[in-house]
């Protein structure tokens, strides 16, 4: 059985967030959830993403090029093992079974506290984990 | 343009492990009311695959992976007249091409809209294959430049292969279609150049192959 989520373990992160004001905001509620985050860029790019080896990676889905669950199926292409979190204003329960259809193993609601987005986060890394379909 | 016939309750099952991922499906199902999901499974290999007389199986190809024939395959024994899609996150000609390879019906990126998705799975169900137009648009793009620069045969570079294949010189060959000797070898050295080829006699093999001459 997959080991829970251990708060201790490193979590290299990788942001996708064209709307740069957003940033602060993410690497700083990413750090309360104890993930690192070790690249941040505006679109998906697949090949830096692969190298990149994240355990974790948030896409901004409502501004990304070419829509969302586009940008989260060449991020779960790119990352098969990395738990996805899809960052979105909509509360549309159509947007959010497509984001999960296309890959994204949770949304992080844009309204959300950096401390409910910490737990979300978390809770979310424990499932996949348990689950066991991330990189253990 | 897709097709769709409206009036009929199009019966879907669902392969799916993920319960999550399942329940997206039938969300987004849902927004067509003619599309009825009659059964949610795990694998192919659930006997209730042959049981429901489905119209529409869908398969998730990246969970199933290099399983994707084997159940493909599975899918026809046990469902004979049921069409069979294949979803994906994946947007290269070389998925696409092993899913159609293995007989599948239809190969969709996970990426759709909910009316998009359904105008698809019912435009399946009444006989069309769907192939993502994304992929298949660059593929015969690709294809098309292809031939342009080395492969297929201009029609009178056809009608200058039947002839060799006949035993015609260049002299005899611009005798009959009208053209000097000169310009029969330019068109013969490109033929040997498309079709990769060095000696009149693999011409003539190529003529046979190719059903230009019997």
């Amino acid at each position: 059985m997959a080991p829970a989520y251990d708060e201790r373990s490193v979590v290299r992160t990788y942001v996708i967030e064209p709307q740069t004001t957003f940033v602060p905001f993410l690497e700083r509620a990413l750090g309360e959830a104890g993930l690192d985050v070790v690249a941040v860029s505006a679109g998906v790019d697949s090949e830096r993403i692969a190298l990149a080896k994240p355990d974790a990676v948030v896409v901004d889905v409502d501004f990304v090029e070419k829509g969302g669950p586009n940008a989260l199926c060449q991020v779960r292409a790119a990352a098969p093992h990395a738990t996805i979190l899809a960052y979105t204003a909509s509360d549309d329960a159509a947007f959010s079974a497509i984001c999960t259809i296309a890959g994204t193993d949770a949304l992080i609601a844009k309204s959300s506290g950096a401390g409910e987005f910490a737990a979300t986060v978390r809770r979310t890394l424990a499932a996949r984990r348990r689950t066991g379909r991330s990189r253990e | 343009m897709l097709a769709s016939s409206p009036s009929k309750t199009l019966r879907l099952i669902v392969v799916q492990p993920e319960q999550r991922v399942a329940e997206a499906l039938a969300m987004v199902v849902s927004h067509d009311p003619a599309i009825h999901i009659v059964e949610t499974v795990n694998d192919v290999d659930d006997a209730r695959l042959g049981a429901n007389h489905a119209d529409l199986i869908l398969l998730d190809g990246d969970e199933l992976g290099s399983a994707l024939e084997r159940a493909i395959a599975t899918c026809e024994r046990a469902a004979p007249l049921a069409r069979v899609c294949v979803l994906s996150i994946r947007s290269r000609a070389d998925d696409l091409r092993r899913a159609l390879a293995a007989r599948a019906d239809a190969y969709i990126v996970k990426d759709f809209t909910p009316v998009a998705f359904c105008a698809i799975l019912r435009s399946v169900a009444s006989g069309y294959y769907y192939a993502d137009p994304r992929i298949a648009g660059a593929m015969l793009r690709r294809r098309s430049m292809r031939s342009a620069v080395t492969g297929e045969l201009s029609g009178r570079e056809n009608e200058i292969v039947r002839l060799i294949a006949a035993g015609l010189s260049n002299r005899d060959i611009g005798a009959r279609l009208s053209l000097s000797e000169k310009t029969v070898k330019n068109h013969v050295s490109h033929i040997f150049t498309k079709l990769k080829i060095s000696a009149r006699s693999h011409v003539a093999v190529y003529a046979i192959r190719s059903g230009l001459v019997s």
